[in-house]
Parts: C-alpha cells; structure tokens; sequence
C-alpha cells in the first residue's frame, strides 16, 4: 500500500509518498506560487512518476499546511500541527519539543509519545520566521544561503532587535552606516531571530529532546544561535522541509491500518488529476 | 408575523433585529428600556421598575473608528466596539444605561462614554470585589441609590412586592436555563453552542415573561428540534469573557464539535448555571438577598473566592475552591476538552488563564488558549489552531 | 559664498527605501532635485546623493552655504550642519508651496505620518504610526513586485474595480501572502489591488481620526504617485487632497529652507 502527504506552505509546497513499512519512496519540493491548485496537480504527478506509480495505487491521500483546501484530490485535510508532530516522531522518537520555522508562520509543537499533546504558532508577524531572514537577504544583496556561514565568522555579534522586521531592517541600515562588519550584523541578525523564535516555544515550555525544522533549519546560524540561547543541542533532519508531508503520508497510513483492521470502510476523494499548465 | 409564530421559529425570527423587537414591545406597553453591560446589574431591580432589561452587545463586524479618538490603544476591543457604537448612535434608542465596575476598562470606558455620548443617560454601577458581610452590605447600599435614581428616571417609585413578583419571574427564568443547558448533556447534545447564544441573545433583549414564555416553547420543541440527524462530535467547553457574537462558534462547531457548556459573561454567568439552588429568596430584605446572591453567584474572575486572607498557602486548595465549578461542568456535560478564550488587553480574565490550565491539567482536561481581538476579521486564523486542537482529541 | 557671491543651501531626506535632495538658492528657488534609492548603507545613500545633486546643479561642495539632513537616515550622515526632523521638514516644505495647507499626510514607506501646519509653517500637532510599518506604504511597494509592475501603474490597474476584495492581514510583510493567495483564488487583479488601497487608505484615515483633519489638507511622499491610492483615500475622506507636482522631495525641500533660515540667523 502507498500513502501521499501534501503539504502547502506559503513558502514550499512538498509531497512526500511512502509505502506500507512507512519508507519514503519519493518525493517532491517546490516554491509555492499562487496557482495552488493547480502547482499541487502538477506535483503530485511528478511525484507519482518518481515513485512509479499511479493516483489510483494510492491508498490515503492528506493534505495539510495553511493552502490545503486548495488539493482537489485529497482525501482528507489535517492541520500541519498534527502532522508536524507526527512526521518529527517518526524521524526522532524521543522527541519532546518541536520548532518548525516556515517561511512566513513560526510554531513550537509539545509531544508525548508521538503525540501532539500543546502548540503555540505565530502566524501574525514575520519576525522569527523566515521571511525575516528573506527581508534581510534582500536588502544586503545576498543569498540565503550564504547567511548562515556568514554570520558564523562574526567574533562580536552586534544587538538587533528582535520585534519587528522592517525596524530591525532599518536598524541594520544604521550598523552598515556605522561601519559595522558585515558578519557581525549577520550574527546579531541570526540571534534576533532565534531569540524570538525561543521567547515563543517557551511559553510551553521547551524541553529536550528538541528538533528544529522547516526552510530556516538548514541556515546553520540560525540552529547554532538557538542551541546557544536555550542551552541545549538541537536535532536537525536531513531534509527538514518535509516533516509535515511525511507526517501527513503517516497520518494516512495510521487510518487505513486502523479501518483496516475494524473491518471498516474507507471513504476516498476524488482520484482526478488534469495536467496544467502553469501561468505564474 | 412574529405573533404567530413560536419557539426555535420565534428566535431565529427576534434574532435577526432584536432591536426592532423591543422597541415594538415599548411602542406597545409602554415600558422603558434600560440597557445594561454585565452580568452584574440586578435585573430584578429593572423589571420590578417595570422596564425592560436590554443586555447590550458589541458589534464584532463593525468597524471600529470614532471609538479610537478618545479611548487609548491598549484596551479591550469590546469596550471600545461599545463606545465606538455609542458614538455612532446605535444605543440612542435606550432609556437609560447602566455601566459597572466590573474591571477597570469597564469603569473608564464608562466615564468616557459618559462623558462623549450625549444619549442615554447612564449609571455606573459599583460592585465589590470580595464577598465579604462589609462588601455585600456596600453592595446592598449602591443597589439602594440604584433603585432611588431608577425611581427618578421614570417618575415613580415601585413597592417590595412589585420586586418580589420580579425575583419570582426572575427565579423561574434561571430555572429555565439551567433546563435548557440539560438538552447539552445529550450526546449529541439536542442544541448546539451556537443555538444556545442565539437563544440566551434573543431573551436578554425581551421582558423577562417573554423570555421564560420562548424558554418554555423551545423546550417543548427542543425533542423533535434536535432528533434531526447529527454527527456524534468533540464535546466542547469554552470558559471565557464576552462572547456575544457566533462568529467563534460557528468556527469551533463547523469543524465537527460541540460547545456543549461554558463558563461566559453573555450566557451560563448571567443566569448562575453552576448553582443548585438559583432562587433568590423573596422573604426577608430583598435588597440584601439580591446584593448577596448576585455578588456570590456571577463567577466573574474579577472576583477572587479563594485562599485569600488564609494563613496557610495552598495552591491545589485554591485552584479547587476558585475553580471546582468547573469540575462540575465537566463531568456533568461529558466535557472532552476546553477552550480558554480572553479578549486582547482583558486584564480579568488574562491574568486567570494559567491558573484555569493549570487546574484543567490536574484533572487531566485538555485545553488550548485563544486570544482573538473582539473583531470579526482576526477570527480566521483561529481555524488552524481549533482544527490543531480538535485533532489532538480526536488522538490522530 | 559660491559663484559670483550666489548661496546655495541643500536638504536630504534619507529615507528607508528612498533618499530625496533639494538644492536651493537664497530666493527659496528650487535648483536642482535628486531622488535614488537607500540601498542598505544611510551613509553611502547620503553621499551618492550629495555628489548627483552638485552635478546636476553644477556646483561644489565649497558652494554650499548650509547643509540639513532628516529623515530616518540622517544620524548616519557626517557632512551636515544641522540634523531637522522631517516633520518639522515637511511643514516647512507644504508651507512653501501651499501656504493655506493646514494638515499634512505623509504615507512614507515605514510609517505614515500626519501632521498638523499653521500659517507660518509650524507643526502644531502630529502623529506618526508607531507600532509597525502595517500602515505605511510597503505594503505598495510589495503588491507592485508580486504583480511585477511599478508603483505608478498600480493606478491604472485598480481603477476599473467593481468589488475591491477585504483584506484581514494587518502585518506589511505578510499582506504578500494574502495577495498570492487572492490570485489563487482566482480574484481579478484590479479588484486585488484596489483592495490593498482602501486597505491602506483605511489605516490612514484611522491614524487622521486620531488627530483630526482640518482643512485644505495635502500629501506627500512617494504613495502619493499611486493614483489609485489617492482615490481610495479621497472618497474615504470625503474631501479634496492637494498633492504637490513633486510629492516625494517636499521634505528634502523644507529641510533645505530651515538650513537657510539657519544660515541666515548665524
């Protein structure tokens, strides 16, 4: 058997398949336009082709992330809370705290025995998520990916504050002037953001095992100024963007296994895919 | 059109403009309508005056706007929604308001609205924050001067026995809703949480005969009301400040839940739903038996029942004595989880959330904390954390 | 003292996205302008801007009698002689140009700005939105990149709008998402954009409430470019709104004229 998770984020949308032994067999990860219709259309086939199979060799198919309303051939929608606990379990069982930092929303998940147990998101303010970081990039000319090496070489990271992005933008503007090292601005802006990032998980309370994911969990910076703020060492998946699709893929298979086993009924969606063109 | 019709039919018909209702019922009879905020404010007092009691709401669509000009910008969406209103002239059409001191952004607002809005005239009503003899004797005392500037407004005084028929009226219309809570103990419940704002809405804008004449058509009805086919769903608790619009509801009970009791100003506090005995005595002095029940049984958390002045500390003794009512709720309504809702900037409850957690932990409840702005729009965004929530219980 | 005993007296208006400069002469006459975007540095922007505005007026700086720098910017800048907040610079400036103005709106592109000007171009009430740049016009500049367009055919597009779509985002950096998401929706571009203007009309007027509007009022600032803004605001408003032929330099220009009254009390 074969299980999809499709998770649109406003940043990536990912598609994650996996068999019956829970082993991912493809998967796909994507910008997120604004056609998101018909981009989760188009990616579900690709990664139908990636793993060779066809819609109908599916057997659960759940969407989640803040555009999962938008998947016309889901079979049902869960929020990306539940399937972020659940895929962060699977990769790293002891697990306790979860932080996952999108692209524009930033949420710290609790867990027990697998388990969503509390949660607490910001969905309100790009500081702490990676639109911070994006804003910053963009105004200093380079590469997110360049920033978390960067801001690694600084020796005296300089304050930036933490609560808005476009002040803390400004304030950057006002180092520059200063003449202050490039790398040391970095730095004060990766613990800007991992300082908010740890003054919202704390509120329900962190606790080890602690596992960061989501884009902003490949900038080394970023994991290392949360290691040093909270004191603890961080885990980082291989691919930590595709933690809510993998879990969704699990969440399916946990209620195909369990109607399975209760002689039970599966209600499927519609297995229609037309290939699109994309405009954007 | 309304006269024919009764029950569920009646209240979704009030319901659409209960405004223009009650003004009819003062074209006809006669009466006054007096406004009030809280769930403070003796009604008895209004109805024995022969006026008719109009809780006043919010209004979650309306944009806010003259109401930023002359209130400061951290404070409490409802209050502001209300003088925003005021300001605007929705509530001209009311004889008088009654403020209280319920908490401090009531108060102020009060003084504001006072003293920015020319219509109606108004009284603030002072309310202790103990439940004390001294405080409910003080609480005795300000429902007197109460009584005596009612009196003036209306250019007649009323007699002990116009106030005991209206505490009978008033006893009976707290028995009623205590029944038509009963109709959520089912599962699933005959009424949702939604049906029951609307219906506690609709009698809080009538006179209360009116109000326990509805009750008592919606029980009748409520059998065959609720035998239409329901899905069996999450049996939701909402402890929490105002909510007076469905908004929130309709969110929560269209993901698959239920709101099947709660612990709110606008419904369950004003009609005292945890009491077993809900009677105000009519012997006696009844001045002093309404301060006393009135101050003792409206669970506002403006109000601390608890360790204070005890020389030993406590907490689980205090969390169980503040808060065992709800252990009540619990299990007599089947409760599967809580939602602890706070305004924005409301200090009275914000500052009880984590205590409330706290207990509901030691019962082993789960509950989320929500913080919406009293504004349709932000409300939105709560569907992810509600869905989150939901899907906790349901041990996806 | 420059050619031929002239003065000349300069203002820059280092914004956050924008740095504006005006040079003038001793009759207040407008010789030269300059605007260029801030790039990350206040203090390059500031004297990248210094060096245009000589050129393009053909001067030195040994010219310049008096420099005035303001805006967000102008702690960064070394060369000048006095360092005027803009309010103060754009009253000076409107009252120049439009001396019966008595209320200014400045929507710049971290905050937004009202102010209150009496006949001798004094500011005598203000208001700046504070708390985040949710009510200033970055929220133009981003609804511009993700339809890739500039700023000033944002007019255009919103004018033949039957139903301007509600925007609920209150944060500037996220209106983008907002905005992705109503073209997946399928909304019509011009009833997107025209949202976004009575959205941010709407935030303006709610920061005018706070003060109060006395009349004629003006705008300056580089939103006031966007056509369809300015209808937006005027129909919420109700009133007319002078907008000056060169919106964005009013400050830069006031600034300019306070470095000669400086000048000329030394």
């Amino acid at each position: 058997m074969y299980f999809a998770g499709v998770d649109i984020g406003s940043t990536f949308t990912k598609i994650v398949i996996i068999d019956s032994k829970g082993d991912i067999i493809s998967k796909v990860i994507v910008p997120t336009r604004a056609e998101q219709r018909k981009l989760a259309n188009k990616i579900m086939i690709e990664a139908l082709n990636q793993a060779n199979l066809s819609l109908n060799e599916i057997n659960y198919i759940i969407a989640t992330g803040y555009g999962r309303f938008n998947v016309p051939f889901a079979d049902r929608q869960i929020s990306e809370l539940t399937c972020h606990a659940k895929g962060v379990s699977a990769l790293f069982p002891s697990v306790r705290t979860a932080i996952d930092i999108g692209g524009q929303d930033l949420k710290g998940l609790k867990i027990k025995d697998g388990k969503l147990v509390n949660f607490i998101m910001n969905d309100k303010c790009a500081a702490g998520t990676g639109r911070f970081l994006e804003v910053m990039a963009d105004l200093l000319n380079l590469s997110l990916k360049d920033l978390g090496e960067i801001s690694l070489k600084s020796k005296r990271k300089v304050e930036i504050s933490s609560k808005c992005t476009i002040f803390a933008r400004h304030e950057v503007m006002e180092k520059i002037s200063e003449n202050v090292p490039i790398e040391d601005v970095i730095a004060g802006l990766h613990y800007a953001i991992a300082d908010r990032i740890v003054r919202l998980v704390s509120q329900i309370s962190i606790e080890p095992d602690i596992v960061v994911t989501g884009g902003v969990a490949k900038n080394i910076g970023v994991v290392k100024a949360i290691e040093d703020l909270l004191g603890y060492k961080v885990l980082v998946p291989e691919d930590p963007l595709i933690t809510g699709a993998l879990g969704a893929a699990i969440i399916g298979k946990n209620i195909v296994e369990g109607a399975l086993s209760r002689g039970e009924e599966i209600r499927v969606g519609c297995r229609r895919l037309e290939e699109v063109e994309l405009y954007w | 059109m309304s006269e024919n019709m009764k029950g569920f039919k009646f209240v979704d018909e009030v319901y659409k403009d209960p405004i223009r209702k009650v003004k009819e019922l003062r074209g006809k009879t006669g009466r006054k309508i007096i406004g009030y905020i809280c769930a403070y404010p003796p009604l008895e007092i209004l109805t024995a005056a022969d006026t008719i009691p109009f809780r006043v709401f919010g209004d979650v669509n309306e944009p806010i706007t003259e109401g930023n000009r002359i209130l400061p910008p951290v404070i409490c969406s409802y209050v502001r929604s209300i003088v925003d209103l005021g300001m605007k002239g929705r509530f001209d059409f009311l004889d008088g308001l009654i403020w209280s001191h319920s908490c401090d952004c009531m108060h102020k607002g009060g003084f504001v609205y006072t003293s920015c809005v020319s219509k109606p005239v108004h009284y603030i009503l002072e309310i202790p924050t103990t439940t004390s003899e001294e405080a409910i004797n003080f609480f005795k005392y300000e429902l007197m001067e109460f009584k005596g500037w009612l009196e003036k407004l209306l250019g007649r005084e009323f007699s002990m026995d116009c106030l005991k028929e209206a505490i009978e009226k008033h006893n009976r219309q707290r028995e009623l809703v205590k029944r038509l809570y009963d109709l959520k103990r089912e599962d699933p419940p005959l009424i949702t949480g939604t049906d029951t704002l609307k219906i506690i809405s609709v009698i809080e804008a009538l006179p209360v005969e009116e109000g326990n004449r509805i009750l008592e058509e919606v029980l009748e009805e409520a059998e065959e009301y609720g035998s239409r086919p329901k899905k069996r769903g999450a049996r939701l608790m909402i402890w929490g400040s105002i909510i007076d619009s469905p908004a929130l509801l309709q969110i929560i009970e269209e993901n698959g839940a239920y709101v099947v009791v709660d612990d709110t100003c606008v419904c369950s506090r004003q009609f005292w739903l945890h009491s077993n005995n809900p009677h105000v005595k009519t012997t006696g002095d009844l001045m002093e038996n309404l301060a006393k029940r009135y101050l003792i049984e409206v669970k506002c958390p403006r109000l601390y029942i608890g360790s204070y002045g005890t020389l030993k500390k406590d907490y689980k003794r205090d969390l169980e004595e503040r808060f065992g009512y709800l252990k009540d709720y619990i299990s007599k309504w089947k409760v599967d989880g809580v939602i602890l809702h706070s305004l924005r900037c409301c200090d009275v409850h914000g500052y009880e959330v984590p205590q409330v957690k706290d207990y509901l932990d030691m019962l082993g409840i789960p509950s989320i904390y929500i913080e919406p702005e009293y504004d349709a729009k932000t409300l939105p965004p709560l569907k992810t954390r509600i869905q989150a929530f939901l899907e906790t219980l349901s041990q996806l | 003292m420059g050619i031929s005993g002239q003065t000349f007296f300069i203002g820059i208006d280092i914004g956050v996205s924008a740095s504006k400069g005006v040079i003038i002469g001793w009759g207040e006459e407008i010789i030269a302008y300059h605007i260029l975007p801030s790039g990350f540095s206040y203090r390059l922007a500031a004297q990248r801007l210094l060096s245009e505005l000589l050129n393009k007026a053909g001067l030195t700086v040994e010219d310049l009698s008096y420099i005035v720098a303001t805006g967000q910017g102008s702690p960064s800048v070394d060369f000048v002689h006095e360092r005027v907040t803009d309010i103060v610079c754009s009253a000076r400036g409107i009252n120049k140009l439009f001396p019966s103005v008595r209320t200014v709106i400045d929507v710049g592109e971290q905050t937004s700005r009202v102010l209150h000007v009496d006949e001798g171009g004094r500011v005598t009430n203000f208001i700046i939105s504070e708390k985040c740049a949710g009510g200033s016009g970055y929220i133009l500049r981003v609804l511009a990149n993700v339809l890739r367009v500039g700023l000033d055919d944002l007019g255009l597009l919103s004018i033949n709008s039957k139903n301007p779509i509600k925007f609920t985002t209150r944060c500037a950096v996220f209106i983008e998402t907002e905005i992705i998401s109503m073209i997946a929706e399928g909304f019509q571009k011009e009833d997107i954009v025209a949202g976004i203007h009575d959205s941010l009309a709407e935030k303006i007027i709610e920061l005018i409430n706070r003060i109060g509007l006395k009349e004629p009022c003006a705008i300056i600032g580089g939103c006031a470019h966007d056509i369809g803004f300015i209808r937006s605001l005027k129909q919420k408003l109700g009133r007319e709104i002078i907008i000056p032929p060169q919106p964005q330099i009013v400050t830069a220009f006031g600034a300019a004229i306070i470095g000669k009254k400086s000048f000329s009390k030394s």
